[in-house]
């Protein structure tokens, strides 16, 4: 049956049936084998993200992947160097928006440069069609160098398990489907890459690894923020690879040309400038940096110096080195040289210290903690397997193993923090999950028949053969200690074939049975996986869908009806206000001037949107003139019952708006007395009044949706409104999308001053003016000229 | 009074200038019949001609008042004969003596003979954007009224014995016309006439505000591709439109629940259209900027494939839109081929939707790579613009496209053009395969090339030396560490 499901499977390549006198045979049967089982993880990762195409179309998702999509085609259209100097005046109106200094320009240029080089070729591809399939042809990419990392890290067929594992698993796959054109997309390729290179750098101590690595690594800046937790990562490896006393040549190698070349390179991407010498997130790297150097010197001094000088020496220089860099590094930052730490950082540690004080950062789903449930649900089977993983790195740690430690340690630590950092933790996860399986299979497919001799002379060959394929400088002495290593758990092998050997009938069936059970475990993976990808993961959020009572699909496609009505009906110049999730959508879509969007720079900026959106009418009206608005953009979700809808982030808007401006707008004014947020008559009156409020149930109260249900009846909020009869004074109704998702309104000019019959004045003025020239009132004369009576207040005026 | 001066004035020099032709043809009998029922308006005259002359007549003019003739889009002629058979005629355009721009029928095959008549004249022409919305904005609850400003009379360089005028609306609802009697109105239509001897050149206005819902669409652009496919055996065309309701504007607020809840809200708003794509078209495809539009139907009929485009929004006047409708047709209907001569017969413009009226039309014809000698035959006069290059999947060349444009057409444009062209089919059966396998191997051979390339520093040989170097390192590395 083994057999069987063998043949069956391609997950399992650790089988290595392997004869000594056709090597050459065997080599070509396993790279044939290596290649198809990549070659169908790039397929499978590619196909797997294609929900989204087949069910909707080639289109662009959710909300930031339009401003790349958008500054994207710029590039295209205006050439690299125009982008680079992009002042986007469309955007944070008045303010505008220096593009290209205040983005990672690693995705447009990836794109850029394929849809460049498709063009040479004449292959006339949109570059929205780029921008769809550049995720996941680089998913594609991921598993690749994730399978490099793995086979660094353990053996080859570990490797090809963490390829088949990241290529299907729903954490990563959630930001990397197509049409989702994130930095994510193609950093986390960067991501694994640079981390391969890394290992590669470190276990060969060759300056060309270090050097790759910090290309890759450069690379990985000039695509995404995340760059921050390679630049930490390595320092911390570093570090516990010294505090355990692992200190060779080869990681001070490693490291001091990575360090400098990854530094300088990194400042060379505009949005990151200085940063790196002058904030306190790349401190760590530079402090590693001295470090290790330090420990080299010591090193020096040591075989050079007597036993006591050293001690001596030591003490006084770690002593005083380390008092200055501290003073340095505090009388820097007190200075203002460096940085101190961001705010975004300071939510790594504290999850609450968001909602106090950057309300903007907790306002957004994905920088939530994460709940357990989205762990399972995004990793599935590996969560339980990954310890497993990690427990045989120690096991049978090395250099490199105490790197892949680190990472699924502090990945996991963050990504329980916020949820968008799953996406860092599903690699690591991958590649320890494969380790253990890799090794379960390992061991529960070998074949019986042979003796326990031979198949410890199985163990070794595969370890010469691994060390084979590993780049040719690789130094014989950590053949040997890995020799070493493998011979510890031999050891511990010795005893299970010892077991093994006790209950040798039982013992087949047992592995049989095991091997069958792991084999089911993954299948549920593969289905648990392609459920999630297609149930959770494909929707492009702009266009939704829903089944209708005959079970026909129903498309809503009211984002885009609204978005195509700006850009088709308004003015050019037209500037819209919006809550910020929808800046980037309106300029992406409708090509319209935003105030604000979800590049979140300006709090205040927001805030004073929040503030229009929270006051009364006439408030609203007034900031809005002053923001030269012309027209107002909410969403509305009552009709359909869209639970996304500003009604139901209105209570952010108001917390944000609070934070700049206590004075006018305060929380606790739009709940209830008894704290709860009602819409229905029950609610606060200050939220019955106010401008979103107004805007989003305008005309609602009349419709009748549900014959069983009371006019203006909210299905999002399950409750009639309590404010039916809206008048809108200084805004009017412009357009509102078909399921009434979208509503958009445009803002009067103020009305005329209203005119008071004669009779009813208060003042009266006795002669009327007459504008009419005659012989006599040539001269011009001044309307209602007041007389001053020195010493009275002039009640006139 | 002014008006009767004007006339005499013009009479008189109409007469002092033409000379005898003019004066020698009358216009016996006139029936115009004016359809102003959609955004077109559609005057079709039937004209019985006598030649009271000594010369036979084979030219006969049709000119229209200035109003009109800024407008016109397409005229036709026919003669209906006795039996009721048509001929067409041949229209040509030729300027009146006065410089006036008129169409001259060809009658040499039907000469009218001195002192005899020929009944049966049919003139059809279509006019753009003649009626105008009054008032021209309206809310949106309100109806969309029309004028129609037009003349009373026959406008012609001959002498009008007897004419009627009939009138047609889309609706009963008349808010007034003028009333030269004798005039009468019945349910949809507006009646004029007879009237007598009228000179040649009168006029005299006529006007009629009436409402009229029907949708003022026009296309203001329309840029059309052809591109001919010899390998796929396909043509696929791809039309970018942009349309905009010439309607009365909409003043004021829109309301989604007002425009809801009464189906005649918004009446003059146009909610979707349908265009009339060939029998054999496939793979439809209707999107815009931003994606597809989900809000379309196919229907397949026998005749012709329907496609109901909605817009993304209602259309109320004053607003636009832009699309992309794209679709593919097989190549055998519309190419033949005589050995390396091949003929393209294809329309200039298609369907977009019932009396549409296209301002501007530039229709792109991509030949398949190889193409040569490209000859174009029209049904009317296009401008055909510089030639271009395409370049597509796996062209070394380029293909040739021809560009060509035209202003205001209406749906009487539908006419397919003949454009033959020369290309030698086993070169183009060949070029590209051979292309692609001989690239494919180059680069294959490219990269073994480099694969195979050596560029260490140091030999195989040297690798032992350097791990013993490496090992000798190690050990020194590790003697500190283990007296630690």
């Amino acid at each position: 049956m083994c057999q069987l499901v063998r043949s069956a499977s391609i997950r399992e390549p650790t089988t290595k049936n392997k004869s000594k006198s056709n090597d050459s045979h065997l080599f070509v049967r396993k790279s044939l084998l290596r290649f198809t089982i990549l070659g169908l993880a790039w397929v499978i990762a590619f196909c797997s993200r294609l929900f989204a195409v087949i069910r909707f179309e080639s289109i662009i998702h959710e909300f930031d992947p339009w401003f790349n999509y958008r500054a994207t085609h710029y590039m295209v259209k205006h050439g690299f160097y125009n982008f680079l100097n992009w002042f986007d005046e469309r955007a944070w109106y008045p303010l505008g928006r220096i593009v290209g200094g205040t983005v990672y320009p690693g995705l447009m240029i990836t794109s850029g440069s394929i849809h460049y080089i498709l063009q040479l070729l004449n292959i006339s591809v949109h570059i929205r069609d780029v921008c769809v399939f550049l995720a996941p042809v680089f998913s594609g990419l991921t598993a690749i160098a994730t399978y490099l990392l793995t086979k660094e890290l353990w053996n080859e067929g570990a490797g090809l398990f963490a390829a088949c594992f990241i290529s299907i698993v729903p954490g990563y796959i959630s930001r990397s489907v197509a049409g989702s054109y994130d930095n994510e997309g193609i950093a986390i390729f960067a991501l694994m890459y640079t981390y391969y290179l890394w290992v590669k750098a470190v276990k060969t101590g060759t300056v060309f690894w270090a050097t790759l690595c910090a290309l890759s690594y450069f690379y990985m800046v000039s695509a995404w923020g995340g760059y921050v937790f390679i630049i930490n990562l390595i320092p911390l490896h570093v570090f516990f690879l010294l505090l355990m006393g692992r200190y060779s040549t080869r990681i001070h190698i490693a490291y001091t040309v990575f360090f400098i070349l990854g530094l300088l390179l990194s400042m060379q991407i505009p949005f990151v400038g200085f940063q790196p010498v002058r904030t306190s997130e790349h401190m760590a790297s530079a402090g590693v940096f001295l470090l290790i150097n330090a420990y080299a010197v010591l090193k020096y001094f040591q075989s050079v110096m007597t036993k006591q000088e050293f001690k001596y020496f030591f003490l006084t220089a770690t002593v005083s080195v380390a008092c200055v860099v501290f003073l340095g590094v505090v009388g820097l930052t007190y200075a203002g040289y460096i940085a101190p730490w961001s705010g975004r950082f300071y939510s790594l540690w504290d999850t609450g210290y968001a909602r106090i004080h950057i309300p903007i950062i907790a306002s957004v789903s994905e920088h939530q903690p994460t709940t357990w449930f989205s762990f399972f649900f995004d990793l599935h089977l590996l969560v339980p397997t990954f310890p497993i993983g990690l427990f045989y790195c120690i096991k049978q740690v090395n250099d490199e193993r105490v790197f892949i430690a680190l990472y699924a340690i502090t990945a996991s630590y963050f990504a329980g923090v916020m949820v968008r950092l799953m996406l860092t933790l599903a690699p690591v996860v991958c590649v320890l999950s494969a380790i253990a399986f890799s090794e379960c299979f390992y061991f529960t497919l070998q074949s019986d028949d042979k003796p326990k001799g031979s198949k410890k002379s199985i163990q070794g060959g595969d370890d010469e053969d691994r060390s084979d394929q590993e780049e040719s400088d690789d130094s014989s002495t950590e053949k040997k200690s890995s020799r070493n290593l493998y011979d510890k758990a031999g050891k511990i092998r010795k005893i299970k074939p010892d077991v093994n050997k006790d209950n040798q009938g039982i013992g087949s069936n047992i592995r049989a049975f095991v091997w069958f059970g792991l084999f089911a475990m993954l299948v549920l993976f593969v289905v648990h996986c392609t459920w999630v990808t297609a149930n959770a993961y494909s929707s492009p959020s702009i266009v939704l869908s829903s089944y209708g009572s005959d079970g026909s699909r129903v498309i809503l496609d009211d984002f885009r009806e609204a978005y195509y009505w700006l850009s088709q009906n308004t003015d050019d110049n037209a500037r819209v206000m919006s809550w910020w999730d929808y800046g980037y959508q309106i300029a992406g879509m409708a090509n319209r001037t935003t105030l604000v969007d979800n590049n979140t720079w300006n709090n205040s900026h927001i805030a004073l949107v929040g503030k229009a959106m929270a006051s009364n009418e006439s408030a609203a009206y007034s900031i809005m003139r002053s923001l030269d608005v012309d027209y107002v953009l909410v969403i509305f979700g009552g009709v359909i019952g869209y639970s996304g809808d500003d009604i139901n982030k209105f209570l952010w808007m108001v917390r944000i708006a609070e934070g700049e401006h206590p004075k006018d707008i305060r929380e606790s004014d739009y709940f209830t007395e008894k704290g709860e947020f009602r819409v229905d008559s029950g609610g606060s009156p200050t939220l019955l009044n106010c401008l979103m409020y107004k805007l989003s149930y305008y005309r609602f109260g009349d419709l009748q949706i549900d014959y069983r249900a009371p006019a203006g009846f909210d299905r999002t909020r399950n409750a009639e409104i309590g404010n039916k009869d809206i008048k809108l004074e200084h805004l009017e109704e412009a357009y509102t999308t078909e399921h009434w998702l979208v509503r958009i309104y445009r803002v009067k000019e103020p009305s005329n001053r209203p005119r008071i019959r004669y009779p009813d004045r208060k003042l009266k003025p006795k002669n009327i003016f007459s504008s009419k020239k005659t012989s006599r009132k040539r001269k011009g004369t001044i309307k209602d000229r007041p007389t001053v009576i020195k010493g009275k207040k002039n009640t006139a005026s | 009074m002014i008006r009767t001066i004007n006339l005499l004035f013009i009479l008189a020099l109409t007469s002092f200038v033409n000379g005898d032709h003019f004066a020698d043809v009358v216009n016996k009998k006139v029936d115009r019949d004016v359809d102003a029922s959609s955004q077109l308006v559609t005057i079709t005259c039937r004209i019985a001609v006598e030649n009271s002359g000594k010369t036979p007549v084979d030219k006969y003019f049709i000119t229209f008042d200035d109003n009109h003739l800024s407008q016109l889009s397409f005229i036709e002629a026919s003669l209906v004969k006795s039996d009721k058979s048509r001929v067409d005629l041949k229209v040509t355009e030729e300027n009146l003596p006065t410089g006036r721009q008129a169409w001259a029928l060809d009658l040499s095959d039907n000469k009218i003979a001195p002192g005899s008549s020929l009944d049966g004249i049919e003139v059809e022409a279509v006019f753009t954007h003649l009626l105008q919305p009054f008032p021209n904005t309206i809310s949106q609850s309100e109806r969309q009224l029309v004028l129609y400003n037009g003349n009373h009379y026959f406008y012609s360089p001959y002498l009008t014995k007897s004419q009627t005028t009939k009138v047609r609306l889309s609706s009963s609802s008349i808010e007034s016309y003028t009333k030269l009697r004798p005039s009468s109105t019945s349910d949809r239509t507006v009646n004029y006439g007879p009237y007598e001897n009228i000179a040649p050149n009168s006029i005299s206005k006529l006007q009629v505000h009436f409402e009229n819902n029907s949708p003022f669409l026009t296309v203001t652009k329309l840029d059309r591709t052809i591109q001919v496919a010899l390998w796929s055996g396909i043509i696929s065309i791809e039309e970018i439109i942009d349309i905009h309701h010439d309607g009365a504007v909409l003043k004021g607020p829109f309301s989604r629940y007002e425009f809801q809840r009464e189906p005649t809200n918004g009446i003059s708003s146009v909610k979707s259209f349908r265009t009339k794509l060939p029998a054999t078209a496939f793979d439809v495809y209707y999107r815009d900027d931003i994606g597809n539009i989900s809000t379309s139907n196919l229907r397949t009929g026998l005749k012709q494939v329907i496609a109901e485009l909605r817009p993304r929004f209602p259309l109320f006047g004053g607003w636009k839109t832009h699309y992309i409708i794209g679709y593919s047709i097989p190549l055998k209907d519309y190419l033949s081929d005589e050995g390396n001569q091949y003929t393209l017969k294809i329309p200039f413009v298609d369907h977009i939707f019932d009396n549409a009226v296209i301002d501007e039309a530039v229709t792109n014809i991509i030949f398949p790579e190889g193409a040569t000698n490209i000859k174009l035959q029209t049904p009317y006069n296009i401008i055909r613009e510089e030639d271009q290059i395409h370049m597509s999947f796996l062209d070394t060349v380029g293909e040739p496209k021809i560009i060509l444009r035209k202003n205001n057409l209406v749906e009487d444009h539908i006419q397919p053009l003949k454009i033959q062209f020369e290309l030698n089919k086993t070169v183009h059966t060949f070029q590209k395969p051979v292309i692609f396998a001989v690239s494919t191997f180059l680069i294959i051979l490219l990269l073994t090339f480099i694969l195979r390339l050596d560029f260490s520093l140091t030999k195989n040989v040297g690798k032992d030396g350097q791990k013993k170097a490496q090992n000798a390192q190690r050990q020194v590395d590790k003697k500190p560490k283990l007296k630690k």
